[in-house]
């Protein structure tokens, strides 16, 4: 009682410091009520989740969200609860990972395991390589089979989109059905009618050519402020544009490049000296800056393209003239010596581990009927595969913008399938190589187009790629690791028989060991396989894509490769060294003089730790397009702050990832980095409050300064800390990605390319997923010796109280 | 003991930090706050960045949160829950395996000790873009996948990184405590409980604050390992946000969403601040 009121008693003398604890007391109270809440939630949907009714059967299948979002989801769902009520017995469960980026990370780790989705998208650029990988089921025989009224009949589609998704085991085009497509878009420019009309160019028709385009970017980019053209390069747009002149970047038969050609080189300038040599003709971007259909938004350039239908859900949000917006539409691609287009499209395949393939099928064809494209098509994204529904008012609407709708299909009409290799590095290749050129300027036409062909070249003739290899004998190695497994158990049993001769030290260390158990099980049960399975497929060409039996047993090959051949593997590795060289000692004086600054007795000190920390909490997306703002070189931020300082000098700011990312792009990552120190700045921090004050007195008594008591007392207390510190920074460094995977993609060139950003790219994006085992072996390799190197040297100069 | 200049000297430093570190978070803000137009003049054209937002649209956290997820509000309802479970419970397990495996590696004395510890260094040194696919074959082959099993079960059984953080710590505590407790009849599991666990109580800050935060903003595991709606976390919830969000012109609602996302994380951080600051063995060495 009498505690209690002299509390209250307490509390009434301080009115903010009452408010304060309540307030604590009301978040603590909301914390623990949502915490509640969320396993009560999440127990009793785990608890109810159902198992299927015996007699059905589960058709699993999977899509993406585009710029629809939510939109495009709740269609999905109410056409596949539509086609349930038609056929009782089947039930569809839907899987939606988000955007497409997403999707084939699931879909690729699905497959691996052998449980793909069975029906689901695929984009006509990864056609070949899922086919050629024989995920995906034929679909002719049920095309033969009649079935009813929903019998679906080639004829009623666009042929180019229905050839798209067709393979003969070499390309695309010819030859066996793996997809039914679901709707395509042609290529072009959308145009700024009111900038045009501002700029005193009439707007050209559907028929326009190269001449005309130059015409009106110059008399654009003769306005204030503004650019002719947003022109991308990427590697549909870049092949699509080289049609138009009777070109392209590859032979018919992929063994080569066909970029020496004259009418091909010709238009390669051309468009290299429109955005190079002309000013403000076409927008130049650099690698990671807000670029591609944006652009066009800001109202600022004439012509952006070439896009597909795509863009046209954002564009309609374009206000109107009177409300400061402008009028827009559609252009095709222009013509040059030659009228062409091409078809980008997505479309319904059947995985050909299905195991009902029959219920698939149904879906499919239900999926691909006039009446569930046309409501798909409301959405705007995307021109529906069946000519009957693109040409109804589905589709084509006077009232919305873009008018020329009719030009898309115009376009469809001569437009052609796009090729690609079954090998996923041409694309990539043609678009890292080629932009250094055509986007940012890193290098003349010469060299980009020299450094496409000998990589292109060195990827036909690998050996990796040619040879004929066994599968690997999975049997064999199954019985050998029970063998190996046998043994270790063995061995520790020995080990445990074998007990030192005293009793203290025995149960010392059968404590020691049943102390460290949860990390011994943890890691023989969730990191043994996962990591001997890496290792053994290092030396192995396993596409990650197939189930492990299509792995081939190929020995050094991949190491081999790597070392003697690879020049981006040298490159990524440059990358990082120059990036590990500088982040790490940088890092770790960050940190430490951060700490070193919060460990005072100043007011107000928990405010200014929380702030330094606060960057550390961001979650990478949104904090990438800030960065990409910061460091862009026209009109960032930083730039913005070192032109005064530098003009002085003669100098000016650099590119960070433009013309001079080979010296700054690194480095910009490291003063990245720099904002994310806070967990080593924290680690620093409860390390310095472990230093005896009574040792510092000891040592201020004994005469010692500032730096002396910092040297002789703080260092070596805090030299196990420094140690953890440096490590973990070591190993962080070494596996820097994120940031670059979401900023620059590792352009321009290689630039920016950090060795695991390449690996990932050759995992997930070339499918070589025992190549990038064996990169990740040897990184593995050079960051333990690191480590090692580091424990030994500094072994003498670590103090540690009472290590045993 | 500081001199006055010192003194000045000092919160001029801790300011102008402070100002370098909280432009992010002020950025991100001002743009969730921006009508769609401003927000995607702001990253375009960087003069069109204003300090504060010329009329603050609070309405954009509602919309970006109703368009989370699959269904409106449910989607994030949902998210928010999962996320709430796997974080809490990774946190759990992270701090009592990894403090109770370090404690070993830091005080206890047994055959095989250092070719261990060895062993736990490099098992974070193999990039983890690897063992993705063989962790999914793993988790398929114990019937987990499609459960939120995987993502917090691997907690319970140490994480590298703070066993090495809490060795780091535990071995600085002075034997004599250790010893001391022994005598007062406290077994190995005693002292780690009621000695070291307390003297380790920054530590122990620490490795919640970046479990949760690393748990909380991860999404690869749940992408891969979840297929169902409603299973998925926030941040693969936000993720899938970004793309489809991922042009200037919604902008605002991504910055919205990542606002909302990180906020949990910065309560925590406040809450576990008081825990940074207390000495590590100080009461001891004082006793």
């Amino acid at each position: 009682m009498s505690d209690s009121a002299a509390q209250t008693g307490s509390a009434g003398n301080s009115l903010p410091a009452t408010l304060a604890s309540a307030s604590k007391r009301a978040l603590a109270a909301a914390a623990i009520l949502l915490v509640v809440w969320s396993f009560a939630r999440v127990g009793v949907r785990e608890w109810h989740r159902g198992a299927l009714p015996d007699g059905e059967i589960e058709i699993v299948v999977m899509h993406w969200s585009g710029d629809a979002g939510q939109q495009e989801d709740a269609i999905v769902e109410a056409s596949l609860a539509r086609f349930e009520a038609l056929h009782p017995g089947i039930r569809v469960r839907r899987i939606n990972p988000g955007d497409a980026g997403s999707y084939y990370n699931k879909l690729q780790t699905m497959m691996s395991a052998g449980a793909p989705p069975d029906v689901f998208y695929v984009g006509y650029e990864r056609l070949a390589s899922f086919a050629d990988a024989g995920l995906l089921a034929p679909l002719d025989t049920y095309l033969d089979e009649p079935s009813g009224d929903l019998d679906l009949r080639l004829e009623d589609f666009y042929t180019a989109t229905v050839d798209s998704y067709r393979f003969d085991g070499e390309r695309v085009g010819q030859g066996a059905l793996y997809g039914i497509p679901k709707d395509f878009t042609p290529a072009g420019f959308y145009v700024n009618r009111t900038l045009l009309a501002e700029a005193g160019v009439a707007v050209p028709g559907s028929d326009w050519t190269w001449a005309d385009f130059e015409r009106v970017t110059h008399a654009v980019g003769a306005l204030p402020d503004c650019h002719g053209a947003e022109f991308v390069t990427w590697p549909f747009a870049l092949r699509a544009y080289l049609w138009t002149e009777g070109g392209d970047t590859v032979l018919d038969d992929f063994s080569g490049l066909r970029l020496r050609e004259p009418q091909v080189a010709a238009a390669l300038e051309r468009l290299r000296a429109w955005r190079f040599d002309e000013e403000r003709t076409l927008r130049r971007t650099e690698a990671g800056q807000a670029s591609g259909s944006s652009v066009f938004l800001t109202g600022k350039v004439g012509l952006a393209g070439p896009f597909g239908r795509w863009v046209v859900p954002s564009y309609r949000d374009i206000p109107a003239v009177a409300d400061g917006g402008f009028e827009w539409d559609f252009l095709p691609l222009p013509r040059g010596a030659e009228q062409a287009n091409v078809v980008l499209s997505v479309a319904w395949g059947i995985a050909e581990r299905c195991r009902h393939k029959e219920a698939a099928w149904k879906l499919v064809q239900f999926l691909s009927s006039e009446e569930v494209q046309a409501e798909q098509s409301e959405l705007g994204l995307a021109i529906p595969s069946r000519i009957a529904v693109a040409e109804s008012p589905a589709f084509i609407d006077p009232d919305a913008a873009p008018f020329n709708d009719r030009g898309y299909l115009e376009a469809a009409e001569i437009a052609s399938v796009m090729r690609w290799p079954a090998n996923p590095k041409f694309e990539e290749l043609q678009r890292v190589r080629l932009d250094e050129a055509l986007q940012s300027g890193t290098t003349d036409l010469e060299s980009a187009v020299k450094g496409f062909e000998d990589a292109w070249s060195a990827e036909v003739s690998s050996p990796l790629a040619r040879g004929d290899f066994a599968t690997m004998p999975w049997g064999t190695i199954r019985a050998v690791s029970w063998v190996l497994a046998a043994l270790v158990l063995g061995f520790f049993v020995r080990t445990f028989l074998r007990a030192p001769s005293s009793l203290a030290k025995r149960i010392e260390e059968r404590q020691g060991w049943m102390l460290v158990s949860p990390w011994m099980i943890g890691f023989a049960v969730f990191m043994a396989v996962p990591v001997g399975l890496s290792l053994l497929l290092s030396f192995t060409r396993w596409k990650g894509l197939g189930p492990l039996s299509t792995a081939e047993f190929v020995g050094f090959g991949n190491y081999l490769q790597l070392i003697q051949f690879d020049e981006r593997f040298h490159t990524s590795l440059r990358v990082t060294l120059y990036y590990a060289l500088l982040a790490v000692p940088g890092g770790q004086l960050v940190a430490l003089g951060l700490a070193a600054l919060l460990h005072s007795k100043l007011k107000g000190i928990p405010f200014f730790r929380a702030a330094w920390y606060l960057p550390s909490v961001l979650a990478g997306v949104g904090v990438a397009i800030l960065w990409r703002w910061v460091f862009d070189s026209d009109g960032g931020l930083l730039n913005a702050l070192l032109e005064p300082l530098l003009s002085p000098f003669g100098l000016t700011p650099p590119e960070w990832f433009g013309a001079d990312a080979a010296l700054f792009g690194p480095p910009a990552f490291v003063l990245m980095s720099f904002w994310m120190t806070g967990g080593a700045m924290l680690i620093y921090l409860a390390g310095l409050q472990g230093v005896p004050e009574e040792l510092k007195e000891a040592a201020a008594i004994d005469g010692a300064g500032a730096w002396t008591r910092f040297r002789s007392v703080t260092l070596p207390m805090l030299s196990p800390v420094i140690l953890f510190n440096g490590i973990m920074a070591i190993i962080g460094s070494f596996q820097v990605f994120t940031q670059a995977f979401v900023m620059t993609g590792g352009q321009p060139g290689d630039k920016t390319r950090f060795y695991v950003l390449y690996l990932y790219n050759q995992a997930f994006e070339f499918y070589e997923m025992g190549y990038a085992s064996a990169l990740a072996w040897i990184l593995l390799v050079i960051v333990l010796g690191l480590t090692l190197l580091v424990m030994r040297s500094s072994a003498k100069h670590v103090y540690y109280e009472a290590l045993r | 003991m500081l001199g006055e200049g010192g003194r000045w000297l000092r919160y001029a430093a801790l300011i102008g930090i402070t100002v370098l570190t909280l432009f992010p978070l002020w950025w991100m803000v001002v743009i969730s706050l921006e009508t769609p137009e401003n927000a995607g003049q702001a990253l375009v054209a960087g003069d069109a960045v204003r300090l504060f937002p010329e009329s603050p649209q609070w309405a954009n956290y509602p919309q970006a949160l109703k368009e989370v997820g699959s269904e409106p509000w449910i989607g994030f309802l949902d998210a928010l829950a999962n996320s709430v479970v796997v974080t809490t419970l990774c946190v759990l397990g992270t701090a009592l395996s990894s403090s109770i495996v370090g404690f070993a590696f830091a005080r206890m004395r047994f055959r095989g000790r250092e070719p261990m510890f060895l062993l736990m260094l490099a098992t974070m040194m193999l990039p983890p873009q690897v063992t993705i696919i063989p962790l999914f074959l793993l988790f398929r082959d114990l019937g987990w996948v499609d459960t939120l099993l995987p993502l917090f079960v691997p907690a319970f059984f140490g994480n590298a990184f703070f066993v090495f953080m809490y060795r780091q710590f535990i071995a600085q505590i002075p034997e004599s405590l250790v010893e001391a407790a022994r005598i007062d009849g406290y077994g190995t599991l005693g002292i780690w409980w009621k000695i070291v666990l307390p003297l380790c109580r920054p530590v122990t800050a620490i490795c919640a604050v970046f479990t949760f935060i690393f748990v909380w903003n991860d999404f690869m595991a749940p992408l891969v390992y979840l297929h169902s709606d409603d299973q998925a976390t926030l941040a693969v919830a936000l993720n899938s946000f970004r793309n489809q969000y991922g042009g200037i012109e919604d902008l605002h609602l991504l910055m919205a969403v990542s606002v909302i996302t990180m906020l949990p994380c910065v309560l925590l951080f406040l809450a576990a601040q008081k825990h940074f600051i207390e000495g590590l063995g100080q009461g001891a060495v004082k006793g």
